[in-house]
């Protein structure tokens, strides 16, 4: 008996597609043993099977001798101008991905900040200072 | 001549669930940096069919795809003297490198159906079967355009990449269940568009 329960059976095929050489590799025996013991499971595979199908026939032209070629030829790299660092730094830390939760950020930011500000200088004990400060002249200076 | 994706003994290599340490390209890293271009050939000759597919399928066009992976190669070349061995496999970088710069043009293309472009791949049927093949494969092109990008790229990595759950989770920047959610998601998606295109494809043809 198989120590898969079927409900993780369907969840492979749904995600994976009926080749087990698709599934997980340490949940592949025990898929196999259910799919075994089950005609239910078999059927589920089956309709699996028929999406993979439909799938394989996405055929695309493989890559070109000449790509290939001019590949080899772009090694070694030539040093990268400052242009292209930037560019690369840019995409290395998410390129245009990290357009929108900056602007958001920087929203957030410009909405928040002034009340915050504002907030803390509310919250200053104007009156404490002020008597402080004076306190701090009116003894400056003067000798005990 | 097309890339027979049917025979996935040819074409579909399947990689051990993780292993950093079992990296093939480890040793081949090793000696580009060391200035070896034999072992570029060899890195070129290990991954240049599957990322070209990937980003041909991606970006529709084969001119885009190349200047895509030259481009991600370049990368590779001066990725190597700083590689360590880490959480992801150097295939799974290179994937995300390639993702990366499709993503980049088909963003500045500002196209939402890119895969409708793409030209049809070669076979050798007769011309009845040829017809009823490129109907079929631009069915299912039209099909995966449709689905949402994220979806789309799991269901690439996965079923035509080759790559383990584990690494197209890591090409992807997600948890593995979240992989999971979004290629089932994405088949759910494509068959209910697939069952649709074909009730109107027999319609048409009746």
């Amino acid at each position: 008996m198989s120590s898969m329960k079927p409900a993780r059976l369907i969840e492979l095929l749904d995600a994976y597609g009926a080749n087990p050489l698709r599934w997980p590799k340490a949940e592949r025996a025990a898929a196999s043993q259910l799919l075994a013991s089950s005609a239910e499971a078999r059927a589920l595979r089956e309709q699996a099977a028929l999406l993979d199908a439909s799938l394989d026939q996405f055929e695309v032209a493989p890559a070109s001798a000449l790509l290939r070629a001019r590949i080899l030829r772009s090694y070694p790299p030539t040093p990268i101008g400052w242009r292209v660092w930037l560019a690369e730094l840019w995409q290395e830390l998410g390129g245009w991905r990290l357009v929108t939760p900056a602007f958001a950020a920087s929203l957030f930011l410009g909405a928040m900040l002034p009340n915050l500000l504002e907030q803390a200088s509310t919250d200053l004990p104007d009156e404490d200072l002020i008597a402080a400060v004076q306190w701090v002249d009116d003894d400056f200076g003067v000798q005990p | 001549m097309a890339a027979n994706v049917h025979d996935l003994s040819a074409h579909w290599m399947p990689v051990a669930d993780s292993a950093p340490d079992a990296d093939p390209d480890l040793p081949v890293l090793k000696r580009i940096a060391s200035g070896d271009s034999a072992a570029c050939s060899l890195l070129v000759d290990r991954h240049l069919p599957r990322l070209h597919a990937l980003a041909t399928r991606m970006l529709a066009s084969a001119a885009d795809a190349d200047e895509v992976c030259q481009d991600a190669f370049v990368r590779a070349w001066r990725q190597a003297p700083d590689w360590k061995p880490g959480a992801a496999r150097f295939s799974s970088w290179l994937h995300q490198v390639v993702l990366n710069l499709c993503r980049d043009r088909l963003r500045s293309r500002r196209e939402s159906v890119p895969l409708e472009q793409l030209p049809e791949g070669a076979h050798e049927d007769t011309p009845e079967q040829a017809q009823g093949h490129v109907d079929r494969m631009r069915m299912i092109r039209r099909a995966l355009s449709q689905l949402p990008p994220r979806q789309r790229e799991a269901l690439l990595l996965c079923h035509f990449q080759g790559l383990t759950n584990i690494e197209a989770a890591a090409a992807l920047e997600l948890s593995v269940d979240a992989l999971e959610s979004l290629l089932a998601r994405a088949r759910r998606g494509l068959r209910g568009i697939l069952q649709a295109d074909t009730a109107e494809y027999s319609g048409v043809q009746q």
